[in-house]
């Protein structure tokens, strides 16, 4: 199994088994906006469980496949043509005091 | 008779090697001193391609033969050392070596010479004692292996000329795409946005000077790439005589075989290069074509610290550029550290998220 595989199994694990108990804690104590917080809460441990395990692996590898040469360029780009033609204009109301 | 080159001190006769600190040959013995450009004038470097020695195949069953100086193990080939009299048996596309029974270094001769001559040589700058400290360092990331000891592979760490191809070229090309500029004013009480559209190209082209692609089938490709960039201000025309001490490969990948990845990098960096003149807030390309036109293809060797190790069954190459010092590699990962990591991020994640909600709804 691949890390990502791995990270994304576990985080899953992690995610039913808050789910599972934290809903079954507070349905017990008969709270009815906790069920919402118990989502959110859920929702909050996918994402910052997902980044920490993302920036931790990639804290151990650097190796990455290179596909630019920008460090080799030896002179500014030089421009033969240039156009820019003007298409349309769209305006929208954002809010109103 | 037919030899191998080892250099000798001018001095004393003993082993000289090359000396990344002091950036000069350093004899072995009386630790005497001496530049490239003294050793040229004392005849040191020149091969002699009438008297070169030639590999010699080994005979019988070829995989019960180990290279002596821990190449690795594939297609081998038998030298003898100049020094010493020992075979040494390495791969076939060894430059320079070191014998392992006397310890000097060993430079093929064959293997730099004619088709296989590089034209330029960055020389080492950074030494050992630097990669172990910088692996060591290197190593200590929260998910590594408590029992994944740098100390215990660090001394295999290997010097190596690596073979690479360097394109200078220029690239020509034009894209084409939709930009968009964007901007907010108010209006008596309302606020508004507005969002123009434009289509454009830019034609143009840029320059690229010497874009490095390694030549070994063997060395990893995303390693080599990962190592990048090397500062061309040390760049020197080749002499053997710099791979004295280190481990050195020809290349067996040829020029052309290798353009494919130098052409792709300098296409996309060409393609950057013209969006960037696209002043847009968003840019959109559409299209994009271009054409490369190589200048020249030099063949030349850039120095790395390579350490290859195995952990748990799976290979592990590990990489510092060795000449700026950076270091590259994947580690490996301890599974239940990761485990307890991901847990402790996802309950402070689930407790932030839980205690938000209250404080926000």
């Amino acid at each position: 199994m691949t890390v990502g595989k791995r990270i994304v199994l576990q985080t899953g694990i992690f995610f039913i088994f808050f789910f599972l108990f934290s809903v079954c804690a507070f349905a017990e104590g008969g709270g009815g906006s906790a069920v919402s917080a118990v989502i959110t809460g859920l929702v909050g441990a996918l994402i910052v469980g997902l980044i920490t395990a993302v920036v931790l692996i990639s804290m151990s590898r650097t190796k990455t496949r290179s596909t630019q040469a920008d460090h080799y360029v030896s002179s500014d780009v030089s421009l033969s043509d240039k156009t820019d033609r003007f298409l349309r204009k769209e305006t929208r109301r954002v809010s109103n005091d | 008779m037919a030899k191998n080159i080892t250099y000798k001190c001018p001095t004393c006769g003993g082993d000289l090697a090359w000396n990344a600190n002091t950036k000069s040959f350093k004899c072995k013995y009386c630790e005497d001193e001496f530049t490239n450009e003294q050793l040229e004038a004392l005849g040191e470097n020149h091969i002699d391609e009438e008297k070169v020695e030639k590999h010699r195949e080994l005979e019988g069953d070829k995989s019960q033969y180990r290279s002596t100086d821990g190449t690795e193990n594939g297609d081998l080939v038998a030298y003898t050392c100049s020094h010493c009299g020992a075979e040494i048996i390495t791969n076939r596309t060894t430059a320079a070596t070191i014998c392992v029974y006397c310890q000097n270094p060993v430079v093929m001769s064959e293997q730099v010479i004619g088709d296989f001559s590089p034209k330029y040589v960055i020389p080492f700058k950074v030494d050992k004692s630097k990669v172990m400290d910088a692996f060591k360092r290197f190593s200590k990331k929260p998910l590594t292996p408590k029992d994944f000891n740098p100390d215990n592979v660090v001394e295999k760490m290997q010097g190596v000329y690596v073979p690479f191809w360097l394109y200078s070229a220029k690239a020509s090309g034009m894209i084409s795409g939709e930009g968009t500029t964007q901007r907010s004013y108010r209006n008596g009480n309302n606020e508004y946005s507005e969002t123009s559209y434009y289509n454009f190209t830019r034609s143009g082209s840029v320059t690229v000077d010497q874009v490095p692609v390694d030549a070994s089938k063997k060395i990893e490709d995303d390693a080599m790439d990962s190592i990048e960039p090397y500062d061309y201000r040390d760049i020197t025309e080749f002499s053997p005589s710099y791979l004295a001490g280190f481990l050195a490969e020809r290349y067996d990948l040829n020029a052309d075989q290798c353009y494919e990845r130098a052409e792709l990098r300098i296409k996309n960096t060409l393609k950057e290069e013209l969006e960037k003149t696209a002043q847009y807030d968003s840019v959109n390309i559409t299209s994009f074509n271009s054409e490369v036109e190589v200048k020249s293809k030099d063949y030349a060797l850039l120095p790395a610290w390579l350490l290859y190790t195995k952990y748990e069954g799976k290979n592990y190459l590990f990489a510092m550029n060795g000449q700026t010092g950076k270091f590259i590699g994947n580690l490996p990962i301890d599974k239940i550290k990761l485990t307890v990591f991901t847990a402790l991020g996802a309950i402070g994640g689930f407790l932030a998220g839980f205690a938000g909600y209250f404080m926000f709804m």
